[in-house]
């Protein structure tokens, strides 16, 4: 099966995020292909490069990480709801004139168009939301 | 045959009366999440305008049960349609119906 | 790799305007599948209904006019508009903006949507 996976909500503060992570994880060692994870609406906050869980919790952020980089998987963060949400690239951060950027390198800014074609090109598209 | 994934305790009543409404005889209902703590409602099962009546069959991601104290010795009313599974089962759930519709 | 199948995409509106972000960002997904050509329908169901209400002046709180937004749906070819009739009802809603082309309908017929679309959004 072809999964495409949209994340609507953020590490900590509901456990959607986390339980689309495990499914993800599942899916792929099950050899499954996961076409897209799209983060929308507080699912975006899912790419900070910066976000600290305490030492003794489990890091989701960096668990993203690693597993984007273990499968070679593509991370579409929506660039308007990551934009006003506080979530920017070194791009969008010179282009909107601010200091900083904060968004970890796996993941990649689009627009929703990503999540519709991941629609078209999948099998299912699975949501996690809060 | 549509797989209903839910993730919230019936104190969101309105959530469960939109599966009850949505949910046709040939789906599966998946418990994730806070969704588990259906297993310990009476009203499970007995009342007869609700998803659990309706639905073919009911899993709960085992995880989530046995993060939450949940024994499947607990369950209340019938529970030969109940089967606990993995984020694995889950996966392969998803793959053996139509399609996935999330309440939450 | 798939190739793209004929989506019929159900967007579920149930979140009431202003109060979160979903009603906006759930426009913004129906603008961008318009825009891509994909078949959708959009169900306003449960709080949702309150999005219809006519007369709304969300100047008021330095919030954006939902309504116009999705008066332009069409345009982008989202021309499916549905809303759940005992929503309505529940709700005493008696006057929906009579500028949205929207259909009423019941709740056999809001299951039939669920059952024919391949993917289905809920915001």
């Amino acid at each position: 099966m072809v999964f495409s996976i949209l994340v609507l909500g953020a590490p900590f503060n509901s456990q959607s995020a986390y339980s689309a992570y495990r499914f993800a994880k599942a899916a792929l060692e099950s050899e499954n292909t996961i076409y897209r994870v799209f983060f929308y609406q507080d699912g975006i906050h899912n790419s900070s490069a910066i976000a600290t869980p305490p030492q003794d919790e489990f890091d989701l952020y960096e668990a993203w990480q690693t597993l984007q980089t273990q499968y070679s998987l593509d991370f579409v963060t929506c660039i308007a709801a990551a934009a006003r949400r506080g979530l920017l690239n070194e791009t969008e951060a010179q282009r909107h004139n601010k200091n900083n950027s904060n968004m970890a390198k796996e993941f990649d800014l689009s627009g929703l168009g990503q999540l519709i074609e991941a629609t078209a090109l999948s099998d299912q598209v699975i949501t996690f939301g809060q | 045959m549509i797989l209903h994934t839910l993730n919230k305790a019936q104190s969101h009543t309105e959530l469960s009366q939109q599966l009850t409404n949505t949910c046709a005889a040939q789906d599966s209902v998946l418990l994730i999440e806070d969704g588990v703590y259906h297993l310990l409602d009476p009203a499970r099962s007995t009342t007869k305008n609700h998803w659990s009546f309706n639905a073919k069959n009911i899993f709960a991601l085992a995880n989530d049960a046995s993060a939450r104290g949940i024994d499947p010795s607990d369950l209340e009313g019938s529970t030969e349609n109940i089967r606990f599974i993995s984020y694995q089962e889950f996966v392969d759930l998803c793959s053996s119906h139509t399609k996935t519709i999330s309440w939450y | 790799m798939n190739q793209p199948k004929i989506q019929k995409i159900l967007i579920v509106n149930q979140s009431a305007p202003y109060s979160s972000g979903n009603a906006k960002e759930s426009l913004d997904l129906a603008l961008a599948a318009g825009t891509f050509e994909q078949d959708v329908s959009i169900l306003f169901t449960g709080d949702a209904c309150y999005q219809l209400l006519a007369m709304q002046n969300p100047k008021e709180i330095d919030s954006k006019k939902l309504s116009q937004m999705l008066k332009v749906l069409p345009i982008y070819g989202v021309e499916n508009l549905f809303v759940d009739e005992q929503s309505l009802l529940d709700r005493n809603i008696k006057h929906i903006d009579h500028d949205l082309k929207i259909t009423k309908i019941s709740a056999s017929k809001a299951r039939e949507l669920y059952q024919n679309a391949t993917t289905v959004f809920r915001f």
